[in-house]
């Protein structure tokens, strides 16, 4: 086989194990936090990508051709900011309200997940829209004759690894970080210390609602975007959050790294679908021998 | 396996993200014998009862159980399959079924035996009669049909060792039991844990002193993974280790503190 | 678990849980006076139930054809929810990919159902996609009598497969939906790529006859709307039986705590699978009633949506009881179908709200909320004392 396809093939996975790594994080941090999985996450995905697409045709009367270099721009902060206010609505109004009863969580959430697909389905009209990507990601870098990484997919993963990066910073160096670890370790003792719980769940599904919505903004750059947009993301997302473990951000990454990876690969020998199924039984298989997932925290 | 030991520990090691919980502990119990185990927060004891049950692997060592006169290797096998084998167990905070009736918490406990298709009958003469001899035997015969959820701590501490009193469990391994009782409820567990140390083997982990000084006979002291004591009571109260490593400097401080160390 | 959560469980087990008597066996006088308590109890909660068995009995008295078809789709519909209460109502698995069963039992009787409308010839979706000779595992489905076994063992297998090695790993709550939403994202995708072997998109459709008789007969219908009656009621009294024997105690005690399950000696990842395999093969055959008699199975029916579509008539009617989710299946089933008539793109927002409020306003679900109401009030009536 030709290496400079595989080494493309590679290239591809890592982009879409930064997509997926951009999805999982905010669930996996709301769900080792809260113990809650939400459902409406992919939703966040859509808002995020609606934003960039929002954002563009506002900006068109003002700027014309020079559009989506600039909106490009604005949209990613734009985005964060936009589905994290999603995610603030949403933990607040329903997710906190149902504290300790995550398998309604999970059901409310995705009755929520239904009313903003079609809310979007009714702003924006259900057939799928384009964003214009900007210039300056149009090109690649030349490898090689023939072998060329795109500019969008080099930027995406570079998007992920300075989200990756600011997380790591907001868990592991800031004192809201410090308080996040403490309360996923222990709630009723962190509480009891004068943390306040509920403003540190609110901040991190925030958070993570916001870098779903940079995953959406993200997306646009590799093809038209719709309503069910998330959905189309969220089950392999949940899978990187069951393979990965729950409460170290080593164990998203390996895991996003892996599932997208393997993705890829089955996806390239045979089809997507094979691809999916064959990622399916891996988790499964793997979780007989691992059944806390790549890395969980192991406490007594 | 030595004569008249019902489960044997050997040299047994447990490190949790390399903070040594138990360190190369040797430990045994005899049939029919009333055990309390204590020492302080940390020192290893709800790890031995984890390991003891099969819900945690240790590093090293090996754990014997003595299921009338056939050797059981704790170490290869699941919980449920050392319950089956009469390893019994309570846990620290009440572990009941809390949307089923006191008496059908026991009758699901009863059934497990002999063979897997005895839940989808109804409950037979000697198995009800079971059941209903230790609802009188742990004085929780006016509220059989209950639920679990709606007893006090302290009864549903109770329904607890009565569910492994019907499995006729040949070690019993009680975690905490007098926890948030009142003082005559103590006492009558007191009380039920002697006779239960009569025919069987009971294992105690308690923090309360003033129990533990009233009820025990033989008493083995763990400290920072390691057995530093065994014996009566009255001698390991004696023992100048303990006092200096459990107990503290100040002897008059003993009950005190070991009573706030618990919770 | 939450005193909200436990509160909900207490009104559905008294009433049911108590139904096995398990004191029957030991007479004296105050289980004596239990039983007479009970006799009573029985009759209030029978009445309603032989009202509605009548009514479904009457139905094509006083339906024109097409409602009666509707409603007979709506009871293939309740089997599934019934099934889905048995895993979560009562065991606590929240299983999102029940559409997987009923969709595995569906296609197993449509293959059926297809050879005997090709008459011997290629089913036509197979020529279309160049197949030129029938799949070897399609073979013996031409014999109904081969069909009719499969569209249980199916689902059951599928269903102990993954459900053994999900529950031996002590995979639980939501990990478990998950899985099981993934199941059924798999399974779907799985069945429109092979097109060749499962109709794709499409599904399997175009049936003709069933045993040689045409499927658009009166008297067909008529049949197949009364076996679906039947195997409502069979399933709704299995059920029962099942979830007040000792069984059935342990499916609660699952729920409950788990872990002391596994301390009193039960493997729970056993007893998990089995009730799962249970619920498995009452979804394969409503599947099958249901490619029957609405004609199609497709992999839209079976996906990730509607197994959760599924959840949602369990939890409007009233889980951890067993009518609820009968009802929950019919009366949101036809409230879909009456107002999606007008409105489709209303009914997302109706259906996001349902879910939003069936979880936030009436966990307890129908049933559930008639039968606190109805305790409070005979507990307000004088004389009335709590057995």
């Amino acid at each position: 086989m030709d290496p400079s396809v595989i080494i493309v093939q590679l290239f591809n996975a890592m982009s879409v194990s930064s997509i997926l790594l951009l999805i999982a994080l905010g669930l996996a941090l709301s769900f080792g936090l809260m113990g809650v999985i939400n459902m409406a996450h992919g939703e966040f995905i859509m808002i995020g990508a609606y934003t960039a697409y929002t954002l563009q045709n506002l900006l068109t009367s003002a700027l014309g051709d020079k559009t989506p270099d600039v909106s490009f721009a604005l949209a990613i902060p734009a985005a964060f900011l936009v589905a994290g206010f999603a995610g603030f609505l949403l933990e607040r109004l329903l997710i906190h309200r149902l504290y300790g009863r995550p398998l309604d969580t999970l059901l409310a959430t995705w009755g929520v997940g239904m009313v903003l697909q079609q809310s979007a389905r009714s702003i924006f009209g259900a057939p799928n829209v384009q964003v214009v990507a900007p210039s300056w990601l149009l090109g690649g870098i030349t490898l090689a004759p023939g072998l060329v990484l795109p500019g969008k997919r080099i930027f995406m993963v570079l998007l992920a690894g300075l989200c990756l990066s600011g997380v790591y910073f907001f868990i592991y160096r800031t004192s809201s970080g410090r308080r996040l670890r403490a309360v996923m370790q222990n709630r009723d003792m962190a509480a009891a210390l004068g943390v306040a719980t509920r403003r540190v769940d609110s901040i991190t599904f925030s958070v993570g609602a916001g870098l779903a919505g940079i995953a959406g903004c993200a997306l646009t750059l590799i093809g038209p975007i719709g309503p069910t947009l998330g959905t189309n993301y969220i089950v392999d997302s949940f899978m990187v959050v069951i393979f990965g473990g729950v409460g170290q951000l080593t164990g998203t990454l390996l895991a996003a790294l892996g599932i997208g990876f393997f993705n890829v690969m089955f996806e390239f020998w045979s089809t997507a679908v094979v691809g999916k199924v064959m990622v399916f039984t891996m988790v499964i298989i793997f979780l007989q021998w691992k059944p806390a997932g790549l890395l969980a925290l192991r406490t007594r | 396996m030595p004569e008249n030991k019902i489960l044997v520990c050997e040299d047994v090691s447990v490190a949790f993200d390399g903070f040594t919980v138990l360190d190369h502990l040797n430990f045994s119990i005899d049939y029919a014998e009333l055990r309390f185990l204590i020492g302080p927060n940390g020192a290893g004891k709800t790890t031995l009862l984890d390991i003891i049950t099969g819900k945690t692997r240790p590093q090293s060592g090996r754990v014997f159980f003595d299921c009338s006169g056939t050797q059981v290797d704790v170490l290869r096998h699941q919980e449920h399959y050392l319950v089956r084998r009469g390893i019994g167990r309570k846990f620290q905070t009440p572990a009941v079924f809390s949307s089923l009736t006191v008496f059908q918490n026991l009758a699901v406990a009863v059934s497990y035996l002999r063979n897997p298709t005895a839940v989808f009958r109804a409950i037979n003469r000697q198995d009800f009669a079971k059941v209903m001899d230790t609802l009188e035997k742990v004085g929780l015969t006016a509220r059989s049909e209950d639920k679990a959820g709606s007893l006090s701590h302290g009864e549903q501490q109770w329904l607890e060792i009565a569910i492994l009193l019907v499995q006729e469990s040949k070690l019993l391994l009680l975690d905490e039991p007098v926890a948030g009782m009142t003082r005559p409820e103590r006492e009558r567990t007191g009380e039920l844990l002697r006779s239960i140390g009569n025919d069987r083997s009971v294992l105690v982990v308690e923090h309360d002193m003033e129990f533990v000084r009233q009820f025990a006979n033989t008493v083995t002291v763990l400290h920072l993974g390691k057995v530093l004591s065994e014996g009566p009571m009255e001698l390991v109260q004696q023992d100048p280790e303990v006092i200096q490593a459990y107990l503290g400097h100040n002897k008059a401080r003993v009950l005190q503190d070991a009573s706030a160390a618990g919770h | 678990m939450n005193s909200v959560n436990d509160e909900r469980m207490k009104a559905p087990l008294i009433l049911e849980g108590t139904a096995a008597g398990p004191h029957a066996t030991e007479p004296d006088t105050r289980n004596a006076i239990r039983s007479q308590r009970h006799l009573g109890h029985v009759a209030l909660q029978s009445a309603p139930l032989a009202l509605g068995l009548l009514a479904l009995l009457l139905a094509p008295v006083f339906l024109s054809d097409f409602r009666l078809s509707l409603l007979a789709k709506f009871l293939t519909y309740a089997i599934v929810a019934l099934a889905i209460d048995l895993v979560w109502g009562y065991a606590g698995m929240l299983s999102l990919g029940h559409g997987v069963f009923f969709g595995l039992g569906g296609y197993a009787f449509a293959m059926y159902l297809k050879q005997e409308a090709s008459r011997g010839a290629l089913p036509d979706f197979m020529s279309w996609s160049g197949l030129t000779e029938l799949p070897v595992f399609w073979a013996p489905f031409a014999n109904a009598w081969f069909a009719i076994p499969m569209t249980m063992i199916i689902p059951a297998a599928v269903a102990g497969l993954v459900g053994y090695m999900v529950f031996n790993s002590r995979i639980t709550g939501v990990y478990f939906s998950i899985i099981t939403q993934a199941l059924a994202l798999i399974v779907s995708i799985l069945f429109i790529g092979q097109q060749p072997y499962t109709g794709g998109t499409n599904g399997i459709t175009n049936f003709q006859t069933i045993f040689g008789r045409a499927l658009i007969l009166d008297d067909v219908r008529l049949t197949l709307y009364y076996v679906t009656v039947a195997v409502l009621v069979l399933s709704f009294l299995l059920s029962r039986w099942l979830i007040s024997s000792r069984f059935g105690w342990l499916l609660v005690a699952l729920r409950d705590d788990e872990n002391r399950v596994r301390f009193i000696g039960y493997n729970p990842a056993h007893i998990k699978t089995a009730i799962l395999m249970f619920s498995a093969a009452l979804s394969g055959v409503a599947g099958a009633l249901f490619a029957t008699q609405v004609g199609i199975i497709s992999p839209a029916l079976i996906g990730v949506v509607p197994s959760i579509e599924m959840v949602v008539w369990v939890a409007v009617g009233g889980r951890g009881t067993l009518v609820g989710p009968i009802v929950g299946a019919i009366l949101v089933s036809a409230a879909k179908s009456s107002l999606s008539e007008g409105s489709p793109d209303y009914w997302s927002y109706y259906f996001g709200a349902l879910f939003i409020g069936s979880v936030l306003v009436f966990p307890q679900g129908i049933v559930g909320g008639a039968r606190q109401l109805s305790s409070f009030v005979r507990r307000r009536r004088p004389g009335y004392r709590r057995v």
